[in-house]
This record gives C-alpha cells, sequence and structure tokens, in this order.
C-alpha cells in the first residue's frame, strides 16, 4: 500500500497544494515571491535527480551543467540575435537532449564509484567551458536577456514569473509521476534490483538508464531557460559543481524515492541556506 | 545533514507522508487480456541442451552435459554442491555464455543471445537469491513480468495516454496473482513477505510473461516445510495447466515427489538421468550424494 501512495498523490491533497502555491504571491511580501521562484527553479532540476538517483539508482553531480545548457543557450541567441526566447527553450532543449545522450553513453556504463566521478569530471568541465568561451562573455557573463513575454503582456515582475515557474513544476510532478506509475516507470524502478534481473524480463537496462539521464537533463534545461528569464542575467558560477551538489542534496533530503520530495527537499535547502545567512552573523560576528 | 543521512535514508518525505490520510488502494479493474503467445503443441523437445559446455579458465564447470526437457513436464536438475548446476540454468538463460555445444529452444538456438531475446522467445525465470523490487507492491513487481507483452514508451507514460494498456498489464498481474493464490498480498509491499511467499512472487512475475518454459533456481532453498508443500501444489498446479518446467534444485526430497524426470549432476557431467523412483536406487546417485559413506 505504501508502495502506491508513494507515486501518486490524491486529487484532494494536489488541489490543496495547488491552492496554498497560488495564494503565496498575494498574500506574502516580494521576498518570500522570490524564494518561492527559487524553490519551484530548484524543485525541477531535484525533480530530474529523483528520477536518476533516487529511483534509478544513477548518481549525477553534474546537473547544474544542464541547468547552464538551457540558460546559455537562450541567454546567448537573445542577446546575439534577437531569437524569441519561446524560440530558445526548443532549441536548449535539442542541445541538452544531444549533449545528454552522449554524456550518458559515454558515462552510464560506469558502476560504483566511477559513475559519481565522472559526473563530476563533465560538470566541472562545462561550466568552465562557460567562463572561457568569449562569446559566452567569460566570467562575467551576458547580460541584458530579454523578458520572456506573451503578446501585449511581458512577464517581467517576478510574481507573474512565479506563476509560470510553478505551473511549469507542477506538469513536470505530474508527468514524472505519470511516468513512475507505468509500464516503463515499473522498470526504472526495478534498476535497483539489479541488470540481471530487468535483462531476464526483456528490459534494454542500457538504453533506459540513458532515457531516464536524458530526462533528467531536460528537466534541468528548461529550469536553466526559466532562470536566465528571470535573472535576466546568467554568469558561470551558478552552473558549477558546487550547485550540482546542492542540487543532489536537495534530492537526498527530501527523499531520492518520491517526486514531491524534489520540492520538500528544494524548500529545505533554500530555507535552510537563508536562515543560516541570517543567523551565522549573528553567532559569528560577535565572537 | 549528516543527521538526515543516518536517521532518514530515504529523505525527509515518507515521513511527511506519514502525516497525510491513508488512502486505501482500488481493486484491481478487470480489463481485456494481453496478446497471449501462440502455444506451440509441438511433439519436439522444448528444450534441447546438446553437449554443452562451460568453461571458467582451466575449471570446467559444465562438461558437454545434454538432456532435453518435453512440453508438459517438470524436469529436476539436481546434484550436489557444486555440481554445476546453476552453471548450467544461467547457460539456459542466457546470463552466461556457452564455451561449446549449443542450446535450442522448440527446435531454434538460443545459445549465445542475450538474456532479453530469450526472455523475448518464451523462457521466464526466477532468482536463486530473490530479487524482487521490495518496496514496489507485489502488483507492481508481477506487472513488471509482463513487460515484453506491452509497449507504452517513456513519453506516453508521461502524458498518461498509457491507461488503457496499463489497465490490462495490472489485469493480467492480478490474475497471475491470483493463480499463485497471494490475492491476499496483491497491495502489499514485497519486501514485507515471508521468504516463501516472495519465491512465488517471483513465479507470478515469471508467468505474467506468458512463457513456453518456466526455469526455476533452486526455489525451495531455504524455505520451511509448509511453504515448500505449498511451492510443490502450486508447481504441480501449473504443470496441469500445460506449463513446462525446469527445476534445479539441491533438495532430494522436494524434487522426489515432484517431478516428473530428474537428471542428476555432479563435477559438470550428467551422472544419471530417469525417472525419479529409479534414481532414488542408483548406487552411483547415492554414492554422489552421500560421498561413498554407504
Amino acid at each position: 500500500m505504501k508502495a502506491f501512495a508513494r507515486v501518486s498523490m490524491g486529487p484532494a491533497a494536489f488541489a490543496a497544494i495547488v491552492v496554498l502555491l497560488a495564494i503565496v504571491p498575494l498574500t506574502m511580501p516580494p521576498f518570500w515571491v522570490t524564494l518561492g521562484n527559487y524553490i519551484g527553479l530548484y524543485s525541477i532540476v531535484a525533480l530530474g535527480l529523483v528520477l536518476l538517483t533516487g529511483v534509478a539508482g544513477q548518481t549525477s553531480f553534474g546537473q547544474a551543467a544542464f541547468v547552464g545548457l538551457g540558460a546559455y543557450t537562450t541567454a546567448y541567441l537573445t542577446t546575439r540575435y534577437g531569437t524569441s526566447p519561446w524560440l530558445t527553450l526548443p532549441i536548449g532543449l535539442v542541445i541538452t537532449f544531444a549533449v545528454a545522450l552522449f554524456l550518458g553513453f559515454i558515462t552510464l556504463r560506469m558502476r560504483g564509484h566511477y559513475l559519481p566521478l565522472a559526473t563530476i569530471a563533465w560538470g566541472i568541465s562545462l561550466s568552465l567551458l562557460f567562463g572561457n568561451l568569449d562569446f559566452l562573455g567569460g566570467h562575467t557573463g551576458l547580460t541584458g536577456i530579454p523578458p520572456l513575454a506573451l503578446p501585449g503582456f511581458e512577464l517581467k515582475s517576478e510574481r507573474h514569473f512565479y506563476y509560470l515557474i510553478w505551473a511549469i513544476a507542477l506538469c513536470a510532478l505530474w508527468a514524472s509521476s505519470n511516468l513512475l506509475d507505468s509500464r516503463p516507470g515499473r522498470a526504472i524502478r526495478a534498476l535497483k534490483g539489479g541488470l540481471e534481473m530487468v535483462e531476464a524480463f526483456g528490459v534494454d537496462a542500457a538504453r533506459l538508464k540513458i532515457v531516464v539521464f536524458v530526462y533528467a537533463g531536460l528537466l534541468a534545461c528548461v529550469s536553466g531557460w526559466l532562470y536566465a528569464h528571470l535573472q535576466r542575467f546568467v554568469n558561470p558560477s551558478p552552473f558549477g559543481i558546487h550547485q550540482g551538489i546542492e542540487y543532489l542534496f536537495m534530492a537526498v533530503v527530501g527523499g531520492a524515492g518520491s517526486v514531491w520530495g524534489a520540492v520538500v527537499g528544494a524548500a529545505l535547502i533554500t530555507l535552510l541556506k537563508q536562515w543560516l545567512q541570517d543567523l551565522l552573523p549573528h553567532i559569528l560576528g560577535r565572537a | 545533514m549528516v543527521l538526515l543521512l543516518q536517521r532518514a535514508r530515504e529523505g525527509v518525505w515518507p515521513w511527511l507522508e506519514r502525516l497525510l490520510p491513508k488512502r486505501a488502494s482500488p481493486p484491481v479493474p478487470d480489463a481485456a487480456p494481453l496478446p497471449v503467445r501462440h502455444k506451440a503443441a509441438g511433439q519436439g523437445a522444448r528444450l534441447e541442451v546438446d553437449a554443452a559446455r562451460k568453461q571458467f579458465g582451466g575449471l570446467v564447470a559444465v562438461n558437454d552435459l545434454s538432456f532435453e526437457i518435453r512440453p508438459g513436464e517438470i524436469l529436476g536438475l539436481i546434484g550436489p554442491n557444486g555440481a554445476g548446476k546453476t552453471t548450467m540454468f544461467n547457460l539456459i538463460s542466457g546470463a552466461l555464455r556457452l564455451t561449446a555445444g549449443d542450446v535450442r529452444f522448440c527446435g531454434a538456438s538460443i545459445g549465445g543471445r542475450q538474456p532479453y531475446e530469450i526472455a523475448r522467445l518464451g523462457i521466464g525465470r526466477t532468482f536463486q537469491h530473490v530479487k524482487l523490487i521490495g518496496s514496489m507492491s507485489v502488483l507492481d513487481n508481477v506487472a513488471l513480468g509482463a513487460y515484453l507483452r506491452s509497449e507504452a514508451g517513456v513519453l506516453r507514460a508521461a502524458l498518461k495516454l498509457d491507461r488503457a494498456e496499463e489497465a490490462r498489464i495490472k489485469a493480467e498481474a492480478a490474475r497471475q496473482i491470483a493463480r499463485c493464490r497471494l490475492d491476499a498480498h496483491t497491495f502489499d509491499a514485497a519486501g514485507s513477505l515471508a521468504l516463501g511467499r516472495q519465491r512465488i512472487v517471483e513465479i507470478a512475475r515469471a508467468l505474467a510473461a506468458d512463457p513456453l518454459l518456466l526455469l526455476l533456481d533452486e526455489p525451495a532453498a531455504g524455505l520451511r516445510y509448509l511453504e515448500k508443500q505449498e511451492l510443490a501444489a502450486l508447481l504441480r498446479s501449473l504443470r496441469a495447466d500445460g506449463m513446462t518446467i525446469l527445476l534445479v534444485e539441491h533438495d532430494m526430497d522436494f524434487v522426489m515427489g515432484l517431478t516428473d524426470r530428474l537428471v542428476v549432476m555432479d563435477f559438470g557431467e550428467k551422472l544419471a538421468e530417469g525417472l525419479p523412483a529409479e534414481i532414488q536406487k542408483n548406487p552411483v546417485v547415492l554414492e554422489a550424494y552421500l560421498g561413498g559413506v554407504t
């Protein structure tokens, strides 16, 4: 019975969460809306990691690099060529798809300690790449990214952006929990039982691992695209290995076995960081 | 953080989840059956092992072994520890590759094929060390067995366009669970069941793939007397339905009353073959099992 509740949630509980999320920008001060935005962005990335690490058992420290791919793709194309942000999202997804497919192909055959080490390696190299390519603005980054706009309406305010972020986050949560409770989802959950077992039922485990890896990469890319248009500015530091580790923290803290764990983890880590930043100067500053 | 990793490996969510009201699992609705394999009513052997040989370096684990399994019978492959039974099992299931010789299934060679290809052809298996996903319900574990009989991909699943097929998979899983008389545990986490029941869940999972041949790797190992009897009754009822079964087993008492024929292995070679009653009196077999003390 527990396993069922884990992948799906009652419609009533889901509706309650939606209502709760919807009233935050209406009632809370702007500071909380900003935090809510970040929690939403982080949740999307952590959700990919819940599937990849928590369910499929493949540890990745490099998710921040995929966030960077999404952010830099849109930043570069919109500032340099004036491409519409709605067009840069699919372009970013295609690029991430190709990169994730390639990285997944060469790293996911590794087991034990080697896989996390390999993800650290490409996580570092991608973020260094962002900082050292002149056309991407080097370590100063790219500024002047246009805001997202619907016909006759610009999503400039954080409150408006909040709704976009959480609409996407909830869609991702919905799709991911559907996925887990399905034929491929069962196979993904069974990967932990050993390759010999899943292959005895006709599952192509190597291919399935790459599929999950690409799925997690695409979620990270969407989060990066949102981030770039929320901040309207990108530089390499939020896409480094440090942030990659933080994403993994979120997935683990929240509960690496369930999709809602991603949201809980992202919220906890974000709030805790904020709280510690407020608190530590009080403790250490006077010492 | 460290405290959390030590105290709550699964993170904060399962703890929060306990605060939510529990929902009863809905009963599995009936749905149209999944496509069924054409049961070839061939007269020939279902499985032929033809001079199979497996060497690990200098060690010959299986030495030119030949035997066949006829449709609708339970064949027992027995022998003392280290006789090469499990190696032979893995050669059939595709987990290991033959050094020489061949294995034919319904007349077609399967030597050197990948495990998933062999599964596709209609050979179901269980594992010596139970390999279930403990956190998943019995229903989900069994439903995994029907993987090859369905086709929904990631995109269809994520957008919830797979519900019709999903209902058929679940209904099929529920049917196999009922066939194995595990209905009472359908929604329990597989890890919460006793070992004997878990072994039967593995059989239900293999049955969900609609196999023509069932390979069971030491299904009675570690079971209590009553559990063994339940298992034997299940295997008898499967045979009555026309299932062909290869039983690799260490426990002589268990196989004697159950199997139609026996193949006895020792040191990778075939020691004897015949009806259980003949094997029981065979002096060579007795010597191998009792170490020549008699």
